[in-house]
């Protein structure tokens, strides 16, 4: 298990910091961001946002995984992380399903960022329960804007459950900015991958049950 | 590739301008403590007057909000017409009917709803519009009368989660009884310190998120201070005018100790505004709260009031919170306070349950 995560998360890990380069080359969030990372495997998404946001901002991480083992890698990974200099401070909250996740900070209006890496290759993932839990755990965090960041295997096998989720995306007010299969220049190589990204902006009308 | 950045990502935020609405347009408003709903509601009133070249009433719920409303209008030059619901809709039933309202006795002002709503059916609204501020504390059928009566759209501001009377409404009960559009939500406190703001999230039990806080930390963190007597409080109080000044409010529970409290602070400082509200005194055009001094006041007359520090006195009465009412009451007065604010108990120690109702000390000082 262990093995299999550091081959993998070293390319998802590559990736997934130059896709975090890019988005950040300009400008960074006004308030700190909430990281929603769906099957996250030990930390991948964490590290490669804190390797990219530094250590004057802060950020909460919430690592979904089913593998118990995944996610207390993830936090070793993590607490080394933290040691080093450079890096912000980061909030961790691992679960091992989307509706388990625990939230204590009052409802917000923090951007979030869901990071959705490599986790539609997988054939036995309902994407329809999938979208009804992310749903319901985002109102709980925030009413702020949301982005949905996917990264995959340009193949098409492992995208196969990617239209279902692209258009839940647009049935919950999500706009497609970006839908690409390409290659991203890593410090240490050429990688093909397809690449999505979603936005959501801030949920300012409160829709009120009833009439 | 070229992956998007950040700002292209968030190109289509759409910054919430609540004034955009068009004037044609009803509007409904829900902020929580600091959001500028008062702001927002005299801005309302002043461009539809502008717009409608006639006088658009506004109404809130009591004659204290009516004096902050009025002040605020003044400050920018806006002549705007502002009565308690109370009073207007007496003013508005009498001049259709030649009658005073038929009301449940021996309430003066416990209107009889229904049977006004049928003795008007067939008139047309008088007004082209109608602004509400601090609707969560009036009952919904004032707003079903305004919405078919009193005036073709509204602009009603609410926050439900501060509603303190026992005839409040709910956003829903708003929504449907004046038929509003699903209302827009502040998101942005410009009021009160980080330090201030989590302690009155600590009371927040309501369904709004909690506001981005727009002020800077201070390193003010309030305070839980225990008090021997009406006179050491006092003494406290005043020491805290004559070092930092500004405006202060005192909040009592009891009017009993409201008395007491400014007798005590007008002989501590002779020559400085000292002021006691309460209802029955009538005496709120003679006080404005903003000004350097203090003001005494209980909760009920305290909502919509903003002081640079408060001073909420009887803590014991106030906690611990058996009921949503009571949280929402602590959630609205800690609120009120802009820099520093202070908890007040005593002589008794804190019961275990009031000790247990309150935050940490890094939230509050002990």
């Amino acid at each position: 298990m262990l093995l299999y995560a550091y081959w993998n998360q070293r390319r998802h890990l590559e990736e997934l910091t130059e896709a975090f380069n890019q988005l950040f080359s300009m400008n960074r969030p006004t308030e700190p961001l909430i990281a929603i990372d769906l099957g996250c495997g030990p930390f991948t998404g964490g590290l490669a946002l804190a390797g990219q946001l530094g250590n004057e901002e802060r950020f909460d991480y919430i690592g979904v995984d089913r593998s118990q083992s995944m996610r207390e890698f993830g936090e070793q990974l993590a607490v080394v992380a933290e040691s080093l200099p450079g890096t912000p401070q980061v909030e961790r909250h691992w679960a091992a399903d989307i509706s388990s996740v625990a939230w204590h900070e009052p409802l917000g209006w923090r951007p979030v960022i869901v990071i959705v890496s490599f986790l539609l290759a997988s054939p036995t993932l309902q994407v329809e329960a999938l979208m009804v839990e992310l749903e319901h755990l985002l109102q709980r965090l925030s009413r702020g804007a949301t982005t949905v960041l996917y990264t995959n295997s340009p193949k098409a096998g492992p995208n196969r459950g990617f239209p279902k989720f692209s258009e839940a995306l647009k049935d919950a007010d999500f706009r497609r900015v970006a839908d690409e299969i390409g290659t991203i220049e890593t410090e240490r190589r050429t990688l093909e991958l397809r690449y999505a990204l979603f936005h959501r902006g801030q949920q300012h009308t409160l829709r009120l049950g009833g009439h | 590739m070229r992956l998007p950045t950040w700002d292209e990502v968030n190109s289509d935020e759409e910054q919430l301008n609540v004034l955009e609405t068009p004037l044609d347009e009803s509007l409904f408003v829900a902020g929580p403590p600091g959001s500028g709903k008062t702001s927002l509601a005299v801005w309302r009133a002043a461009t539809l007057a502008e717009w409608y070249k006639k006088q658009i009433p506004v109404v809130t719920y009591n004659r204290m909000l009516r004096r902050t409303l009025k002040l605020a209008a003044d400050d920018n030059e806006i002549g705007i017409d502002v009565s308690t619901m109370q009073s207007f809709v007496w003013q508005d039933y009498q001049r259709r009917t030649h009658n005073s309202p038929p009301t449940v006795p021996p309430d003066p002002f416990a209107y009889r709803w229904q049977s006004m709503i049928d003795r008007l059916q067939g008139t047309e609204p008088d007004y082209n519009s109608l602004v509400v501020d601090e609707a969560q504390d009036l009952p919904a059928e004032f707003f079903l009368y305004a919405s078919r009566y009193v005036a073709g759209t509204m602009a009603v501001f609410a926050d439900d989660d501060q509603a303190l009377s026992r005839q409040r409404s709910t956003l829903e009960q708003i929504k449907m009884a004046a038929g509003l559009p699903h209302p827009k939500i502040l998101g942005e406190n410009h009021r009160n310190t980080p330090e201030i703001a989590r302690l009155a999230e600590h009371f927040h039990s309501g369904r709004l998120p909690a506001a981005t806080i727009r002020r800077s930390h201070t390193g003010d963190v309030p305070r839980l201070v225990r008090s021997g007597s009406i006179t050491s409080t006092t003494r406290r109080i005043a020491n805290e005018f004559q070092n930092r000044g500004g405006s202060i409010g005192v909040i009592v529970e009891q009017n009993s100790t409201g008395r007491s409290t400014y007798e005590s602070l007008r002989d501590k400082l002779p020559g400085s505004r000292v002021a006691r509200y309460a209802n029955e005194l009538r005496n709120e055009d003679s006080i404005d709260v903003r000004l350097p001094g203090i003001t005494v006041l209980n909760k009920e007359s305290v909502k919509g009031q903003e002081f640079d520090t408060v001073f909420i006195l009887e803590l014991d009465r106030f906690i611990p919170c058996t009921s949503d009412s009571e949280l929402r009451t602590m959630y609205m007065m800690c609120s009120r306070a802009r820099d520093n604010l202070y908890l007040v108990y005593g002589p008794e120690p804190l019961s275990t349950e009031a000790e247990a109702a309150l935050p940490w000390s890094d939230v509050l000082e002990r």
